[in-house]
């Protein structure tokens, strides 16, 4: 089969896949869904196997208006999968695939919480559709081909924070995560219009072509408006309030879009951004101050994370709140990277598939929590270990792969952004303590709320739990692996991503 | 060059260990099969019969593994990697009664106290590899030397980083907080890996890096560390001594002891780095006994905390108060018992003694004020050693028994004990033969490798400053006590009077609880020295939510502004025929003025 073909089946098999589960019968909805889900990673598996290390570019070409227009082509569509690519595409394809295994027993009438009557072929039409959208967006050789895909999933996710219609709350919170990252859609495409009505190219790199230069404020201000769009997705700070109030999605959407994949859309779209920058000597040919402003606006964004941990009741609002000091990370490191630091962006990249892992581990082990005892309260909940053992082992994992605890995959992206901050020297060291700080926090904060709830002796809500489901163990299990392992099949992909954008 | 993160992933997966790695890890993994086998029918207690034993037994090999590769790293990172490793395990190891909710605080208490520590060393080790770029042992030397040139304030930093990381582990005071709560908390035997082994790999830690690593590249920055090692040595045998007498939980006792052990150490080490560069054999001898107490403690801890183990594994009690009269119903438990408590308070013949003495002999012989004073606040410390060995021996298997029967422990938990007490007597009453290992294992240190050892023989040891042959040592203790008895024997017959409390007679065993007794000023100084944890006492600002919570203060008011001015917008539009006329009035004349304007 030809590249191209390999690029079409990554986003176009979820697609038909969503289709065709929506309108078959409802008996065999649930086999459809997991052999889409199924067929979908193995397709990103070889994609990843096949061009992750070396990298690939097939251009489509564009529109001919356009190229009448500008007087020459440009090209507005095309597949780019390289090292950065293959990282969130793997998380994508493979937490995918455990959350939709997951969601065949989650979302139904035996979930405690929220026994759904919902047609499950809705859910399982819009989820699929993510996937498909999301492996679109991270194969996007281009800012435009990109920003279709991006609202796609904004779409999928206002769709599947509203799944529980009758639930107090759903649809508000569903409009409120709409609101706010279409909106940050709006700054992206505004952004994306001015770039290419004054460059001719809708390429990653197109800064450079600027008439004023990639260093000048025009550059500054597109890649802000850019950045804009980016918070919003990955609720960082000022747009953090929409992540939190999302958690009444079902727990597979929670941690799938919300916490491994569509939140990393931004992150992606900002490292995707640094890296392609050519480079110029030590650092790339970024505006000046375009580091500084990202590092200032992650750690604002940790620091209001963090601080509000200790008021949590709802577990999956805690794990909200982290997913957004995770993402922090990210953001630091491309921040980083934009600095001159390589390392820091190669741990950035790492970092997106680690903590994506670490935090659907978390988000399914809760999700269990609330199918057998009906209830996510932190109060209610106590000594679970015995009426849920694969979940309490999940949420240790989870706790110690997205804080940083070797030998977890957290680690590994912790030390790679750490150290390259620390390499900086300067301001670079002071981030590095800093977020070594915050992972010590929320290590302790997560280790303690963790023990309350999975130790101890049974609280009456735990006594009357009904047992796990099989197939949520498995989805459990698998993705505890994934947090052991990620660092063999990332090191490799995170060492061929480069500043300074194609070699 | 900086290693790729594909080249720190290979690193995970080959080990070294040289002399001074394998003095640790051969006593360690003796420990960790004895505790396993002590382990297998101290489990069947109905407390732990609601825990799983797969868990257990995991996480147990977890730890060993994690064990034994912190002592087999080669570089930096797998170094850390291990610790962690062992850490996580040793975690779930201690909480492993799991609905007992004092266990667990104990248990959070020592994971975050000893992850900041991993932090910490984190931290030091992300600086080294940003400043010299490579993680292996071998090259660290040179860069330590590198940045003791260019910049000694950040070495100093990373130094400092490093203490503060393996003082945690070792549990110097006052970093060892965790101990005294972690160590009740275990089941015994993973107590007795935890003090055993895993404090001792924060030594190993001083060892390696203090000494093996910065000795030679740094011996200014070297002797700076020495002289703090020796102070915190000081502090935690002082401290971890009268804590361990005021204690009166047997675990908690022998936590404090554990303290003051590697206190007794670490003083051992740090007058070793001091003397290096100017006394190279006085060196040699204050880091020979470094080792042999560390070696010895191995299986003297181990055997303390079986025996606290057994005791409760047959009376349910860690409380010294309410045990006493054990010796006789369980024999085998008393005798190595009485073995281990004698070889802690350095009673000559055996294992503690033969450290102390060598460490004084350094210090005392330097002819440096500090370390003569850090020599005698050792002698102290040994007192206070005595004083609680005493206890715990006496309160738990001597005076009026508490309990009728036999009520010895298991024939694997029996053997586990002897194991460690032939351990124990083998290396008091033939330290020759040890120390000749061990000052071999010595010459790995590249400032020692061209020192000549004292000379060793089987039954003791001798060297520029003196020599020890506890043989003798013992023969003449022996024929002491054997004088003094028939002296006294003769002269005082037991006499026995009516006293004039009450007019009773008074029998020996009516004053049994010693646990208490004169300790209890002590125990009342050390709650100011060891504050317990109040976790309820944290306060939480309210404004904390609102400040963080952007709907309020930004998106819902920009949002009613938005929706007012929509409004005042809307105004316009009222329907009423004669206002749109005047709108396209104004609008009509507005276009006519445009052409006007832009004509000037």
């Amino acid at each position: 089969m030809p590249d191209l073909a390999w690029m079409q089946a990554l986003w176009c098999v979820p697609l038909l896949g969503a289709l065709v589960t929506r309108v078959a019968p409802r008996r065999g909805a649930d086999a459809l869904a997991l052999v889409t889900a199924g067929g979908a990673a193995l397709i990103a598996c070889f994609v990843v196997w096949q061009f992750g290390v070396a990298g690939v570019t097939i251009p489509l070409g564009g529109l001919p208006m356009v190229d009448r227009a500008f007087g020459h082509p440009v090209a507005l569509f095309g597949y780019h999968v390289d090292a950065l690519a293959s990282l969130v595409l793997l998380g994508n394809a493979l937490i995918g695939l455990a959350c939709v295994l997951y969601a065949i027993a989650y979302v139904g009438p035996l979930n405690r919480e929220l026994p759904a009557s919902n047609d499950r072929r809705v859910f399982y039409f819009w989820f699929l559709l993510f996937i498909g959208a999301m492996a679109g967006l991270v194969t996007s050789s281009t800012l435009l081909q990109l920003f279709l895909f991006w609202e796609i999933t904004t779409i999928c996710s206002w769709a599947l924070i509203g799944f529980y219609q009758e639930e107090h709350g759903a649809l508000a919170a569903a409009y409120k995560a709409f609101l706010m990252t279409a909106g940050g859609g709006l700054a992206l495409f505004a952004a994306l219009i001015v770039l290419l009505s004054a460059t001719g190219s809708a390429s990653f790199d197109a800064f450079a072509l600027l008439p004023s230069g990639a260093r000048s404020s025009l550059a500054l201000t597109l890649i802000l408006l850019m950045c804009v769009g980016a918070w919003a997705k990955s609720g960082q700070v000022p747009f953090h309030t929409w992540l939190p109030d999302a958690m009444v999605a079902p727990t597979p959407v929670s941690a799938y879009l919300h916490a491994a994949s569509m939140v990393n859309a931004g992150a992606y779209l900002v490292l995707r951004l640094v890296t392609s920058a050519p480079m110029d000597g030590a650092s790339p040919t970024l505006p000046a101050s375009l580091g500084a402003v990202l590092a200032l606006m992650g750690i604002v964004t940790l620091v209001v994370a963090v601080m509000q941990f200790f008021y949590q009741q709802d577990l999956k609002r805690l794990l909200a709140l982290s997913t957004i000091a995770g993402l922090a990370y990210v953001f630091i490191g491309a921040a980083l990277g934009a600095l001159g630091s390589e390392r820091a962006a190669q741990g950035a990249a790492l970092h997106i598939l680690a903590h994506g892992a670490g935090k659907g581990l978390l988000f399914l082990s809760v999700g269990t929590l609330s199918y057998t005892m009906g209830t996510r309260r932190i109060g209610d909940l106590a000594g679970v270990l015995r009426a849920a053992p694969v979940a309490a082992i999940g949420f240790l994992i989870g706790t110690l792969t997205v804080t940083g605890v070797p030998p977890f995959a957290g680690f590994w992206s912790k030390f790679a952004l750490i150290g390259g901050a620390i390499q900086l020297g300067g301001w670079g060291t002071a981030i590095g303590v800093l977020l070594l700080a915050e992972s010590v926090v929320a290590f302790a904060w997560l280790l303690w709320v963790g023990q309350k709830v999975f130790l101890g002796e049974p609280s009456p809500a735990v006594l009357a739990a009904t047992r796990p489901s099989r197939v949520m163990d498995a989805a459990l299990v698998f993705l505890m692996l994934l947090c052991l392992l990620v660092p063999l099949v990332g090191f490799p992909l995170a060492d061929a991503v480069h500043l300074g954008g194609v070699r | 060059m900086v290693p790729t993160m594909t080249s720190l992933g290979s690193l995970l997966f080959a080990w070294r260990f040289d002399a001074l790695s394998a003095v640790l890890a051969v006593p360690a993994l003796l420990l960790l099969i004895i505790a396993g086998v002590y382990a297998l029918p101290y489990l069947d207690q109905p407390r732990y019969r609601e825990e799983s034993r797969v868990r257990y037994w995991l996480l147990y090999i977890l730890f060993g593994a994690g064990i034994l590769a912190t002592l087999g790293a080669k570089d930096l990172l797998q170094f850390l990697v291990s610790w962690e490793v062992m850490t996580v395990a040793s975690y779930v190891l201690v909480a492993y009664e799991t609905h007992d909710a004092s266990v667990l605080r104990a248990a959070f208490k020592y994971f975050v106290m000893t992850h900041v520590a991993t932090a910490c060393l984190l931290l030091a080790i992300l600086l080294l590899w940003a400043k010299g770029g490579v993680l292996d042992f071998g090259a660290l030397p040179d860069t330590l030397a590198r940045l003791s040139v260019e910049s000694p304030w950040l070495l100093h930093t990373i130094l400092a980083l490093m203490f503060v990381g393996f003082a945690t582990k070792a549990g110097l005071w006052p970093f060892g907080d965790w101990l005294p709560d972690a160590h009740p908390a275990a089941p015994a035997p993973v107590s007795a890996v935890l003090s055993g082994v895993m404090v001792k790999i924060g030594l190993y830690g001083f060892l390696r890096f203090f000494l093996w690593a910065l000795a030679p590249a740094a011996p200014n920055a070297a002797i700076v560390w020495g002289y703090v090692l020796v102070a915190a040595g000081v502090c935690s045998a002082v401290v971890g001594g009268f804590a361990a007498c005021a204690a009166s939980d047997t675990k908690v006792l022998l936590a404090y002891s554990s303290v003051a052990q590697s206190g007794l150490i670490s003083v051992a080490i740090g007058a070793g780095l001091v003397l290096l560069p100017t006394h190279p054999a006085l060196a040699q001898l204050a880091l020979l006994a470094a080792l042999f107490h560390t070696v010895s403690d191995v299986a003297v801890k181990g055997l303390l905390f079986f025996a606290a183990g057994s005791v409760q594994y047959r009376t349910g009690s860690r409380r010294l108060e309410e045990m006493g009269g054990l010796f006789n119903a369980m024999p085998v438990s008393g005798w190595t018992a009485l073995i281990a408590s004698l070889s802690i308070a350095g009673f000559p013949p055996l294992t503690a003694f033969i450290g102390k003495w060598l460490m004084l002999q350094a210090t005392v012989l330097s002819t440096m004020p500090l370390l003569i004073a850090a020599g005698l606040a050792v002698l102290l410390a040994s007192v206070l050693s005595i004083l609680y060995a005493v206890k715990f021996f006496s309160a738990a298997f001597l005076s009026r028994p508490m309990r009728p029967g036999r009520l010895e422990v298991p024939a694997a938990m029996q053997g586990a004990q002897v194991a460690l007490a032939v351990a124990v007597l083998a290396m008091g009453l033939a330290p020759g033969y040890w120390l000749g290992l061990f000052s071999t294992a010595l010459q790995v240190v590249p400032a020692l490798a061209t020192t000549a050892g004292p000379s060793v023989g089987v039954i003791g040891v001798a060297s520029a400053s003196g020599a020890v042959m506890p043989i003798i040592l013992v023969v003449g203790a022996a024929w002491t006590c054997v004088l003094t008895l028939l002296a006294l024997g003769r002269a005082r017959p037991v006499r026995r009077v009516e006293t004039w409390m009450g007019g009773a007679v008074v029998a020996g065993e009516m004053a049994p609880v010693i646990s208490l007794g004169f300790f209890v000023p002590l125990r009342d100084m050390m709650h100011a020295v060891y504050l317990p944890l109040r976790w309820h006492a944290l306060h939480r600002p309210a404004w904390v939510l609102p400040t963080a919570d952007a709907d309020r203060w930004l998106f819902r008011p920009a949002a009613a502004q938005a929706r007012r001015l929509s409004e005042a917008l809307g105004r316009l539009h009222t329907g009423a025929p004669h206002r749109y006329i005047v709108w396209q009035l104004i609008g009509t004349l507005l276009l006519l003025l445009l052409p006007i304007l832009q004509s000037r």
